[in-house]
């Protein structure tokens, strides 16, 4: 048989993203959201129930219409996500629910009513273009490569962000450290659809066992919660927690607690008690059953019959508490991948959906009362308030603030390039908060192998908290857990109940964190579900896990959502399922990816199931005792870390700084970038694909959407002007066009209508206007009042002229004859940004105002400050531009593009690098394409005999000569080809200076920042220094005369402000009249407005003056 | 100082300078990168550009083609318009092409000399047009040097070689191991003289591999520096040798001019 190469496994990742796409989660998620939960959510509430006697209404199915727009004139109309970004719509459909009054038990005739709008994700099912094959997405004005997962949201992308959590409905117990009274706990966060409630179960140091969870204060004793669950007996108690007996010997101190309480009346009193102080007994019982039914464990129900499931539940923690407390188990790993859910824009949307949809129908209820109380009829159409859906969802998708107090979880879409929009869509939010250490949170675990990205991570306080998705990693989307629950029953699961009642003993069964049953032998049960999940009798998404700790044995099932798993290849006694014959009908296009999954060659394992798993790396390394193998070992990276070549031979940090830097690299972000006004982007003039590449990069399509260009580089010293990381350029390839780029801002405005009937007006300003700018400002402008198309535009030049009606009634001048002036409000160039007008776009706003967009462009040629950077971590900027003829050269006549200095090479260890400029070198001269895919790139031995073939020296290094003397250059250089990146900072966007400018209108001190013209701050430490040299007068032109230098009158009688009356012409004080003798004092403006406030907290800050001496 | 022509191949011409400081051929090399004016476009006026790439880029990209011709433009430091641009300084080439179908390309050969300058080359690709697009424009070549802009540098490459000095000592056993190691394969044994030879010493490009790889250290490679190959490739303005030429009478001229400021100095 033929063995497989890496290139057939490689075929599998190919034919893996055909089929899903970068970000199918996001899709599929909200996908399932769309079809499922939306309608679920609708159906909890199920009905409206009025105050009004008898009258309610039926809720019905949910449906959406394709994305609309509600026009200004009153209709609605079909929009395309490309027209939402030009008009600053949201791109979201209108959401129909059937509804049916019912009046008094009779049914009406059932209604449709229009509820809102849902925003719809790009390229979702509902979306237009899931349907377009490539030629109508580019006919639409859309990238055909664009990965969508993104909302549209008053025309700006927002992308929901992945969010970590911990799994919910799953028993984690823990030592506790510390002088604490607690030893051990157990903890659970239920949740349900909606909340999320936590419970624990905490081991004193007496042994008695205490629940507490929120609604109650305090702790209570296990056994009367459990008494008051309705398990009377102590004997009852010990059975629904364990059968063993040893495990039901530690009980006993928990059921001395309990003691005095015998009934289950008697503990619902307890509790009760807890709650309802100094009510009657009646109604605390009944209040207690009420808080045990709704926020006790909801996840198993809110009804009176689910408490006894609820008392297993609580067996079944305290069981595994007290497990730990004699050591036959260890704590939960909370940072174990099993134990972490994701959740994805669908889930996050479906909480959002559910509060709005919740304050809809109160919403609605009320409208209701009052329209009943007022007339017999009502007309439920006119009476739903669709905006209160509408407005709740665009707003917290336009802002980030989600339900639950979170903020940050839609963002906006990273456009740099288009490896920063892929990343961006595949990163992950670890809801830890970042100014605590979290150390163990923040590290690489083991089980995030295949799953996150282990190099791509952010420095600084996000570290190991914000994650990536590994390339293969996929989320698992949930499927009905009651099918699987059969299952376990007819492959002879005991069911818990008669179990503890027969006192079995075996394995326990948990299925989805819920002991549903006990085993007599796992390894069949196991060995059996995964048979069955191969053939396809249960869900691929069904994953099984057994443990055994020797006393304790475990069986877990999964099949919730937000689980990491990743694909591999099945194992059978040392032979992979995989075969040459499935690699060549994925080749042939007879077989998809969902074919692997279908025929089980391949299998998704979460990290639960992982733990069973023996996996080889390759088909070398397989023995008898191997379950799985890995499709390839490169995809335990994530994408940006998949751009790196030769990878595995860098240092591991650089790793993680070149996965920051290629989102930073300028290129050639989306094909549409003609059509869109973003309102900052960047192309890259002339991207080329990198010379050394690797195949996700190709896989991912990032070669048609590249982002660097290759440089021929060469490591050396030349003239010192490289030193620190700098680097030289030549200043010749740069004439040539090397690393130019476009720089694109876009301005706007819109032509508001107020309240009273004024408005806007784009227009020339005429002179009179309040804030008249001189005539030269407005004239690019047309007769519209909007600049013309290719000008050539400088800072403050005005390129929408607008003017305003006038603002308040106070600015009505108080002698004006003519009546309220408009005020001017054009939108101008920033200060200091100049180009050309590369595109005008008069549309109109969903309000029916005029919208007119300006897209300004600016060439960017590399200067001096210029930040460049390798993929290895190796950033640099320009410190020198040398002319060709100044340049060292080698006999063939081949120049530098750029020299690095070789001091950047030793102590990173970026020998990826060497090797990318070696490999960039053999491809050039012999025409062979070499790769740098970690763990399988090009031989190193290779690419030096290729070289070698093309007469050169195999070492990459090659005989120069300085261009300055003519003279052979002493040592051997080494020079080759690299790929570089222009990074997103460019000194033209940083440099300032200034020298007079505008000062803060509070203080009178400079303003601060470039984009407000500010000063350079005179600091602290700056004013030490001149303080330690005795310059007194430079420090008082510093700090006094150059800053916010005021004269203030100061009343020498009273020492207080005092002031100057010009119409009288004297010096007056408040205090004491005219009389006073009244002095002139320097001071900061600060320190006045210092005496000012003072004054207005009832203080008298009373200066008292001397003659300068 | 002995000059021998080795004949142009490929565009390219070789002259090897025997008995010269490799400073010297270095000032000819740099002379002719950078001083020799050529004729460029400098200024283009876009009067249509409905074209996918912007006026800058398209403005830049005819910068870069090479001009033949301009032989009596004055340059524009010297002209009376005091370097502003006029028909004495400045030659004027016209672009006008709009598209019928897709994906038509432009090339240099469209644009249109109305004056002395023409492209060097007919087939360089400016812009790629689709249907109805359509670009318009007036372009202003002048004289320049490549000191100023990399446009007007007239070569592509220029390089100066030392003459490479391989030597085999006595010891040499033949084991023909640096003949097979040698990249450039520029050994051999000759079999009659039972003696290592080389076949092409101008090939050798220093790089020791022999060296390293003689496990007798019989062979030793070096350099010498008095003599050494100027080897010129033209990007089409003017041939190797007209550039060349140019060269030392710029050489020649520059040192007349130091010379007679010397002299100057002396005598006044």
């Amino acid at each position: 048989m033929n063995r497989l190469t890496i290139e057939d496994r490689w075929v599998l990742v190919e034919s893996f993203f055909k089929e899903k796409g970068v970000v199918r989660q996001h899709l599929d998620s909200f996908d399932d959201f769309v079809k499922n939960k939306i309608q679920e959510i609708v159906n909890e509430q199920g009905v409206i129930e009025t105050d009004l006697p008898g009258y309610k209404i039926k809720l019905g199915k949910l449906t959406l219409k394709p994305p609309t727009i509600h026009e200004a004139d009153g209709s609605e109309k079909e929009i395309t996500p490309m027209e939402s970004r030009q008009r600053n719509l949201t791109y979201a459909s209108s959401m129909y629910l059937k509804v049916t009054p019912v009046e008094n038990g009779f049914e009406e005739e059932e209604q449709e009513v229009y509820i809102g709008k849902l925003p719809i994700m790009v390229k979702s099912a509902p979306c237009v273009l899931s349907k377009m094959t490539k030629e109508e997405l580019i006919k639409c004005g859309e990238d055909p490569e664009d990965p969508g997962g993104y909302f549209l949201v008053n025309g700006s992308e927002r992308v929901v962000v992945i969010q970590e959590d911990l799994a919910v409905n799953r028993i984690l117990v823990d030592v506790m450290e510390g002088a604490s009274p607690v030893t051990h706990v157990a903890k659970v966060f239920s949740a349900t659809s909606g909340f999320r409630v936590p419970v624990t179960i905490e081991r004193m140091k007496g042994g008695d066992l205490q629940v507490s969870f929120p609604s109650i204060p305090g702790r209570i004793s296990l056994s009367i919660v459990m008494r008051a669950l309705g398990v009377s007996s102590d004997k009852e108690i010990v059975e629904f927690v364990s059968s063993d007996p040893e495990i039901q010997k530690s009980l006993i101190p928990t059921l001395e607690a309990g003691m005095e309480i015998n009934t289950v009346d008697d503990a619902l009193d307890y509790i009760g008690n807890r709650v309802a102080i100094g009510q009657t007994r009646d109604f605390r019982i009944q209040r207690a059953e009420q808080i045990l039914d709704k926020y006790l464990l909801p996840h198993l129900g809110t009804n009176k019959g689910d408490r006894k499931k609820k008392a297993l539940y609580l067996g079944q923690m305290a069981e595994k508490l007290i497990e730990l407390s004699l050591g036959r188990r260890k704590p939960d790993d909370k940072d174990h991948y099993a134990n972490k859910r994701l959740k994805l824009a669908g889930d996050l949307l479906a909480s959002l959906f559910r509060v709005a949809f919740k304050s809809f129908c109160r919403d609605l209820k009320y409208q209701l009362e009052r329209a009943k109380s007022r007339s017999r009829k009502v007309s439920i159409p006119t009476l739903v308030r669709a905006d209160v859906i509408t407005e709740r969802m665009r707003h917290a998708l336009a802002t980030g603030n989600w339900v639950g107090g979170k903020a940050g979880v839609s963002q906006l879409l990273d456009r740099t390039n288009y490896l920063s929009t892929v990343g961006h869509l595949r990163r992950i939010i670890s809801p830890l908060s970042r100014s605590q250490p979290h150390f163990e949170a923040r590290d690489l675990h083991s089980t995030q192998w295949g799953r996150l990205c282990p190099s791509e991570t952010p420095e600084g306080p996000n570290c190991g908290l914000v994650k990536n998705l590994a390339l293969m990693a996929f989320i698992s989307v949930g499927v009905d857990e009651r099918p699987v629950e059969e299952l376990l029953y007819e492959l002879e699961t005991e069911p818990i109940e008669s179990a503890r009642k027969k006192g079995l003993t075996g394995a326990k069964v948990i299925l989805n964190g819920r002991l549903v049953g006990i085993h007599q032998k796992p390894e069949l049960l196991v060995a059996e579900l995964r048979k069955l999940r191969r053939r396809g009798r249960i869900h691929h998404e069904v994953n099984v896990a057994y443990y055994n700790y020797g006393v304790i044995q475990e069986v877990y099932v999964n099949c919730d959502a937000g689980r990491v798993r990743r694909p591999l290849i099945i194992v059978d006694n040392g032979v992979p399922r995989l075969t040459k014959d499935h690699v060549e009908k994925l080749l042939s296009g007879e077989w998809t990816w969902n074919d692997l999954i279908l025929q089980s060659v391949v299998e998704y394992l979460d990290a639960e199931e992982e733990e069973n798993a023996y996996i080889a790396l390759t088909p070398e390394e397989l023995t008898k005792e191997h379950t799985h193998m890995e499709i390839v070992p490169s995809t335990i990276l994530g994408v940006s870390a998949s751009m790196i070549p030769f990878l595995e031979a860098n240092q591991s940090p650089r790793n993680t700084y070149g996965s920051a830097m290629v989102k930073q690299a300028l290129g050639f972000y989306v094909a549409n970038f003609s059509k869109r006004l973003d309102t900052r982007g960047h192309l890259l003039h002339y991207p080329q694909k990198p010379l050394v590449n690797t195949k996700p990069a190709k896989i991912l399509e990032l070669d048609r959407r590249p982002a660097g260009q290759n440089f021929v580089v060469a490591v050396l010293s030349y003239s010192g002007y490289n030193i620190e990381d700098a680097l030289i350029m030549n200043k010749s390839s740069v004439e040539r066009g090397l690393g130019r780029s476009s720089f694109f801002r876009c301005y706007e405005t819109e032509e508001r209508r107020y309240p009273g009937g004024q408005e806007d007006k784009i227009e020339i300003p005429s002179p009179n206007v309040r804030g008249y700018r001189t005539p030269e400002s407005y004239r690019y402008l047309g007769d519209d009042g909007i600049i013309e198309p290719e000008s050539i535009v400088q800072g403050g030049d005005v390129l929408i002229g607008k003017t305003s009606p006038p603002r308040f009634l106070e600015e009505y001048r108080e002698f004006e004859t003519t009546g309220p002036t408009r005020r001017e409000t054009s939108v101008s160039m920033r200060a200091g940004e100049d180009g050309i007008v590369d595109l005008v776009l008069v549309t109109e706003s969903s309000d029916g105002n005029k919208l007119v967009k300006i897209r300004v462009r600016n060439e960017r040629i590399p200067e001096l400050g210029d930040k460049f950077a390798s993929r290895h971590g190796q950033k640099g900027v320009i410190g020198m531009l040398v002319p060709q003829y100044d340049m060292p050269y080698t006999e063939d006549g081949v120049v530098p593009d750029l020299i690095i200095n070789p001091h950047a090479i030793p102590s990173r260890m970026t020998l990826g690098q060497l090797l990318e400029i070696l490999g960039g070198k053999a491809y050039a001269v012999s025409g062979e394409p070499q790769e740098g895919t970690a763990f399988c790139g090009a031989d190193e031995n290779k690419m030096r005999t290729l070289l070698e073939k093309a007469g050169f020296k195999p070492t990459g290094k090659e005989v120069m000569y300085d261009g300055r003397t003519g003279r052979v250059l002493e040592a051997e250089v080494f020079i080759g080809i690299a790929y570089y990146l222009k990074l997103h900072h460019m000194v033209s966007d940083k440099m300032h200076a200034r020298a007079r400018g505008p000062v803060q209108i509070l203080t009178r001190q400079p303003t601060e920042g470039r984009a407000r013209e500010g000063g350079l701050r005179f600091g602290e430490m700056e004013r030490d220094c001149l303080i330690g040299h005795g310059a007194a007068m430079l420090l008082k032109e510093r700090l006094l005369d150059e800053s916010d230098r005021t004269v203030v009158f100061i009343c020498e009688d009273c020492g207080l402000i005092a002031y100057y009356d010009r119409i009288k012409d004297r010096y007056i004080c408040p205090v004491c009249g005219e009389k006073a003798k009244i002095t002139r004092v320097v001071m900061s403006y600060a320190f006045k407005l210092l005496l000012q406030e003072l004054m207005s907290l009832g203080i008298a800050p009373r200066l008292k003056l001397a003659e300068r001496v | 100082m002995d000059v021998e022509v080795l004949g142009s191949t490929n565009d390219q011409l070789s002259v090897i300078f025997r008995g010269a400081q490799p400073t010297f051929v270095n000032a000819i090399r740099r002379i002719i990168m950078a001083e020799i004016p050529i004729p460029a476009i400098e200024k283009v006026y876009v009067a249509e550009n409905t074209s996918v790439l912007y006026d800058e880029i398209l403005a830049h990209r005819l910068g870069m083609i090479p001009m033949r011709g301009g032989e009596t433009l004055v340059p524009p430091d010297q002209c009376n318009c005091g370097g502003k641009g006029c028909g004495f300084c400045e030659s004027v080439l016209t672009l006008e092409v709009e598209a019928k179908e897709d994906n038509v390309v432009v090339y240099s050969g469209r644009l249109k000399a109305e004056g002395s300058v023409f492209p060097a080359n007919n087939d360089i690709p400016i812009v790629k047009l689709n249907s109805g697009q359509k670009i318009a424009l007036v372009a202003h070549a002048r004289l320049g040097r490549g000191k100023e802009h990399a446009k007007w540098q007239p070569v592509s490459a220029c390089v100066i070689k030392y003459e490479p000095v391989v030597s085999i000592q006595a010891d040499c056993d033949l084991c023909g191991i640096c003949v097979e190691r040698c990249p450039r394969k520029i050994l051999e044994i000759n079999e009659n003289e039972k003696k290592l030879a080389v076949r092409s010493i101008w090939d050798c490009s220093l790089c020791k591999v022999c060296e390293e790889v003689c496990p007798k250290s019989a062979i030793k490679v070096s350099y010498n520096d008095k003599t050494s190959r100027l080897t010129i490739e033209t990007t089409g303005s003017k041939s190797n040798e007209e550039l060349l030429i140019s060269a030392f009478d710029f050489l020649i001229k520059k040192c007349e001019s130091l010379k007679n400021s010397i002299g100057g100095a002396t005598n006044g």
